[in-house]
């Protein structure tokens, strides 16, 4: 199960390395095409714009699974390791109810907008729901990982030095 | 519920949730979804997925990322090596050359990266070794390294700065140029002080045999290996005062003209390409997640009526327009301590920006301000982040408290130049200026 989420991380990484190097040749292609005084293509400013939303949201997951979403460190490093990680317990508990609680939300927005075929008005039409499904799909990739943070901390409150094991093997 | 008790729930809870180390980005979802469930009910939840649409849906802020992955290239690329020996040629024999070059090669490649990280890893990891090995001491390796490392803040392509900008409203082009001048004033004092410091103690900074390289032989090398450098600065800062692009095509600009340079260079691979852009994502993903986050947040303090109450109060103070800006300043340093640079926007920017616009200030020489100012949080301790780079990157035996004490002086400087932007504005204000006149 972890395995299969780990894949679907660094899938989305990828897609979102992939859309970093598309935004730099979309943009730079817009310039060449203006100083050769060319009509450019009218959909580069949209996805790109775009852009910036998937990434965010496909990539968020993935930054938790490496814990490398920026927290402050002031009060908890001075804990002890027991009570650092039955904070992160908190934390995990506290981030499972908030992500759930946004991606259901956030799929009634979505479904709200399909069916009453709301519409990004742009240079290109694009239907709203087409764009917003990204953000409660982020959301649920969020809580499944907080969930297996929850598991991993509890079995690691229990089984001192298995996270460290688990980080060394990988 | 009055204004101040809203602000105290909000501010109050998100510090709560901060100082027990629960992620920025969570903690202002969090706060976002409490707010809405008390003032507006659980309907109201529907619209944090509009917000954040709304929120990152931008082409303002699309240089953020290619501002990132400039940095990441030169750091990955090492092409910035080649440039730096050049440099060292340059400088011959003035005292704490090593330290002098730190605080030049910091100053140029600043106008090359987007990213302060990538900019003092790069500087530490290629220069402090030597220093190093010439018997330098920490306050004069590290300390130039750091207080250059973090001018990529400031002098454009600034990833910072085109996140304040937008979220600001600020101009982006204009305030990207605007930290050119006082970005480039640090790096001079920092290299006055640099020589001052090596003259004034040699044993800092030991001098050591240079063999002199014939000018010829200089000049020849520098159009070789800097002029590809200034080709990446003017792909960014020249496109923008040409007139030629607009911010976000400048920074692709710039992305391709340093892909260019690493092609040319030969330094260009797939693990350059692949760490590069895993580095980029790492801070592009965790950068927008916070926004995307705190977007909301600054929607319900101004729906609940906390900011307009604040703004009310502060306009209703019968003090002098300055002491109100140091006040903000002052509050920024001090968060600065605690928390990285897009936190403390994040959290200031909703409160603030409508505080300056009311008091008159121009809002670039605000930005300008807030920048400089989040810069020297990077170094203040307990939890600057550069404070940390540079520990990652120094050798084992350099402990952190040196490495604070090293920082300080550069820290003096970042709050003299301020104060000269505070007194003398057009620092700061000349240069946006010329976006009109092209």
């Amino acid at each position: 199960m972890f395995n299969l989420l780990d894949r679907i991380f660094n899938f989305f990484a990828i897609l979102i390395g992939l859309i970093l190097l598309l935004m730099t040749l979309s943009i730079g292609y817009s310039i060449f095409v203006r100083a050769v005084h060319l009509p450019g293509p009218v959909w580069i400013v949209q996805f790109n714009e775009y852009a910036m939303l998937f990434a965010t949201f496909l990539g968020a997951p993935w930054l938790l699974s490496k814990g490398k979403h920026v927290s402050v460190e002031l009060l908890i490093s001075r804990f002890s390791p027991r009570r650092q990680k039955i904070f992160g317990i908190i934390h995990s508990l506290m981030g499972i109810g908030l992500c759930a609680t946004l991606f259901w939300f956030g799929t009634l927005t979505t479904l709200e907008n399909f069916k009453r075929k709301v519409i990004h008005v742009q240079a290109v039409d694009v239907p709203m729901a087409y764009i917003l499904f990204v953000i409660p799909l982020g959301f649920l990739l969020l809580s499944f990982q907080f969930g297996r943070n929850l598991i991993e901390g509890l079995w690691e409150l229990r089984n001192p030095g298995f996270e460290a094991e688990r980080r060394k093997t990988e | 519920m009055e204004w101040w008790m809203v602000l105290t729930f909000f501010l109050g809870g998100l510090i709560v949730l901060l100082l027990f180390k629960f992620p920025v980005a969570f903690a202002f979802l969090l706060m976002d979804v409490l707010g809405i469930l008390f003032f507006v009910g659980s309907a109201g939840l529907k619209n944090i997925t509009l917000g954040i649409f709304s929120s990152l849906s931008i082409f303002t802020i699309t240089p953020v990322p290619l501002f990132i992955l400039m940095g990441e290239l030169m750091f990955h690329s090492h092409v910035a090596d080649i440039a730096l020996d050049i440099m060292d040629r340059w400088l011959g024999r003035v005292p704490g050359r090593l330290g002098v070059l730190a605080a030049v090669s910091g100053t140029i490649f600043a106008a090359t990266s987007g990213s302060t990280m990538a900019n003092t890893a790069m500087l530490g990891t290629v220069l402090l070794p030597e220093m190093r090995k010439r018997g330098y001491s920490v306050s004069m390796s590290v300390g130039p390294i750091i207080g250059s490392g973090g001018l990529a803040m400031l002098i454009p392509p600034s990833a910072l700065a085109v996140i304040l900008a937008s979220i600001g409203g600020i101009s982006v082009g204009g305030l990207l140029l605007a930290g050119v001048i006082p970005g480039v004033i640090l790096g001079g004092f920092f290299t006055i002080y640099i020589i001052l410091m090596a003259w004034w103690k040699p044993s800092n900074a030991p001098q050591y045999f240079i063999p002199l390289t014939p000018l010829g032989e200089k000049i020849m090398l520098t159009v070789k290996h800097l002029l590809p450098i200034a080709f990446i600065i003017f792909s960014v800062i020249g496109v923008i005062i040409m007139g030629w692009a607009t911010p976000t095509e400048a920074a692709a600009s710039g992305t391709l003209a340093t892909f260019i340079v690493t092609l040319i260079y030969r330094r260009f691979n797939w693990k350059v390409l692949k760490d590069s852009l895993k580095g980029s994502i790492e801070i592009w993903v965790m950068v927008f997640m916070i926004i995307a986050a705190s977007s909301t947040f600054s929607m319900i303090l101004a729906y609940t009526g906390a900011s307009k109450g604040l703004l009310g109060l502060i306009e209703g103070l019968q003090v002098h327009p300055i002491l109100i800006l140091i006040g903000m300043q002052l509050i920024i340093g001090f968060m600065g301590c605690f928390m990285d640079g897009v936190s403390i926007m994040m959290i200031c920017l909703p409160v603030f920006m409508p505080i300056s616009n009311a008091l008159g200030f121009h809002p670039i020489w605000f930005g300008v301000l807030f920048l400089i100012n989040i810069e020297m949080g990077q170094l203040t301790p307990p939890f600057g982040m550069l404070l940390f780079v540079m520990k990652g990157v120094a050798p084992k035996d350099i402990k952190m408290e040196e490495i604070i004490w090293a920082a300080i002086p550069y820290m003096i400087f970042d709050i003299l130049v301020m104060a000269i932007i505070i007194l003398w504005p057009r620092v700061a204000l000349w240069l946006p200026g010329f976006l009109k006149a092209f």
